[in-house]
């Protein structure tokens, strides 16, 4: 049992075999890709033990995916006279961790259009508009299309059963026919192919009829549930409810009340956006008030999504500067990961009537301190969606051992 | 008072478990320092603690240590629970903060020592299901070969590279990334 007896030669004192699942499950991605060539029995326990996986994404910090520009990617126009030219267009989803360190990445062939849909699941849909949308698997580069539907703008979660579903959401043509605004759902049959063809299922509207809004800010997948904000579009406050399909049955569940926030006073701003926190619905608002310059960002949890019970589990001081805020994860230690998007301050570039440039940072808010710590700058003119979802998959499985959720 | 204070010492000598090293040290401990391992919990609830526990996998030296250790983290749980129902209380936080600090400080300076006793250490956290001791000696582990590429890796640890030439250039090749 005692490493003592283990022989000493070249410095080195060996690893007693029992502990080396213990330490290297505390081995971030990179490291442990790395010492997979270091001996037989390592590469078999990085990467064909499942037990070994899951401990290891346990104790890792999490990892994120988004959507980028491709920095060596051309793509070619070609225009109706027959001309063509070449432009830097591609667009590439990376896994990357809180660092900023690109874990993986993956090419998006052929989308234009590529806008991330958060999720937090160990597939990562990426939203190509009316065409279609692709669900990606980073740990083994597989990627599904979805396509066919009506849908202008697609959102994805998965069903208590464990089914993938993507539900698409057409647009709208005026604020009076919001109501007939239509939702259709298809499911992503296990070991289904690249591009099958999809059926899709016509969801009815939730009754009462509402305004569902479908941009990513809006709309959240947690707990087998999809959550749309709603409310009258023209009150101020009208992200006012939460309307919520069951995936699993496709139905509208009872829509609940947003928290009860006050109605915003006059120069004051406020964003919100939903996502998933803790394990339950997280509403994150932003109000920023120009007439004193201050700002701060709360986030609810909604504790008893049966009752409707909301609680303010953060408030956080921000820079007057602050945007939007999205609300990735809290983490072991009780920080919180935040996605904050913030305008650049300059002559002529700040204004609360306008939208400015703007810059996205990775944050670290720690509550016992209340302060921000910036983790990453995602690099503007590279960062598409301005948004970033967890991806709660292991890089660390292989193909051979993984059969995956699909094949292609 | 005499009567009340002599229940409470025989209270307190009735909470004290007697350990037993591999080279047949004793050490008494409380219960509360005891019961930090599982293995030892689960012992004394099946009440078969009498006449001390002997742990034939761990010696005096690293018994030692973990006493240490627990002693001082039993301590801290003992903190926890007396201010956990305060937790909006700025000043009670504060003390938290302070203690949590100290604690920080303490766990440091445990695991200033060479990698053979840090092993026994792993080992003997690991038989006796001392959680907080385990991660915390495997992540100081973790953390010095993090960075290391793998032929510092085996020599480290006198580890064979059983691999074909073939097999390693095959995985260096599929995570490129992870060797720049």
């Amino acid at each position: 049992m005692e490493a003592k007896k283990a022989k000493h030669g070249g410095g080195g004192v060996s690893l007693p075999e029992d502990v080396i699942f213990d330490v290297l499950s505390w081995l971030p991605v990179r490291s442990l890709c790395r010492f997979r060539c270091v001996c037989k029995a390592w590469r078999a326990l990085i990467s064909y033990d499942p037990a070994f996986a899951a401990a290891q994404k346990s104790r890792a910090a999490p990892l994120l995916a988004g959507v980028f520009l491709s920095p060596d990617r051309l793509v070619r126009r070609v225009a109706l006279d027959g001309s063509s030219s070449w432009e830097q267009h591609g667009l590439e989803l990376r896994v990357m961790d809180m660092g900023g360190d690109v874990l993986r990445v993956v090419e998006l062939e052929g989308a234009v259009e590529g806008a991330l849909v958060p999720a937090c699941l160990d597939l990562v849909c990426v939203d190509g508009g009316a065409a279609a949308a692709r669900l990606i698997d980073p740990a083994t580069r597989r990627a599904v299309t979805v396509a066919g539907g009506r849908g202008r703008y697609h959102r994805f979660g998965r069903a208590l059963s464990g089914a993938y579903k993507v539900v698409g959401c057409s647009g709208f043509n005026s604020w009076d026919r919001h109501d007939r605004r239509r939702l259709e759902i298809t499911t992503l049959a296990p070991g289904a192919g690249a591009r099958e063809p999809t059926s899709w299922r016509q969801v009815p509207p939730p009754q009462p009829a509402v305004f569902t809004c479908s941009c990513h800010g809006c709309t959240a997948s947690v707990n087998g549930v999809l959550h749309f904000l709603t409310g009258h579009p023209f009150a101020p406050t009208w992200r006012s409810h939460v309307a919520r399909l069951d995936l699993e049955t496709e139905e509208w569940m009872t829509t609940v009340k947003a928290p009860a926030t006050e109605w915003p006073k006059e120069g004051e701003r406020w964003e919100i956006t939903i996502g998933e926190l803790k394990g339950t619905l997280s509403m994150v608002e932003t109000v920023r008030s120009h007439l004193d310059g201050t700002a701060c960002t709360n986030i609810w949890l909604l504790v008893d999504p049966e009752k409707g019970v909301w609680v303010k589990e953060y408030t956080m001081p921000m820079p007057r500067t602050v945007s939007l805020v999205e609300a990735l994860e809290v983490l072991g230690d009780g920080t919180v990961l935040l996605l904050s998007t913030f305008e650049i301050e300059g002559e002529g570039k700040y204004s609360y009537l306008f939208e400015g440039e703007k810059t996205c940072v990775l944050q670290l808010y720690d509550p016992g301190t209340r302060v921000c710590k910036d983790l990453v700058k995602m690099a503007g003119n590279r960062f598409c969606g301005k948004t970033m979802t967890l991806y709660t998959g292991s890089l660390l499985s292989r193909p051979t051992n993984n059969p995956g959720q699909f094949s292609c | 008072m005499a009567s009340a204070g002599s229940g409470d010492e025989k209270a307190a000598a009735a909470a004290m478990i007697t350990l037993i090293s591999s080279d047949n040290e004793k050490f008494e401990v409380t219960e509360a320092t005891a019961t930090l391992s599982q293995t030892i919990r689960h012992m004394i609830e099946d009440g078969c603690t009498d006449g001390g526990v002997p742990l034939p996998n761990v010696t005096s030296k690293i018994l030692a240590r973990v006493i240490e250790y627990c002693k001082k983290h039993a301590t801290a749980a003992a903190g926890e629970e007396g201010s956990s129902s305060s937790f909006s209380d700025a000043a009670f936080l504060e003390v938290d903060r302070a203690f949590l600090e100290e604690l920080e400080e303490f766990d440091d300076a445990f695991l200033e020592v060479d990698r053979a006793t840090l092993f026994d250490l792993i080992l003997a956290a690991n038989y006796l299901d001392i959680k907080g001791l385990l991660n915390l000696t495997c992540q100081k582990v973790a953390d010095s070969v993090k960075g290391k590429t793998p032929e510092q890796i085996r020599e480290m640890y006198n580890i064979v590279n059983d691999l074909t030439p073939e097999e390693e250039a095959e995985i260096r090749r599929e995570t490129q990334w992870a060797f720049e």
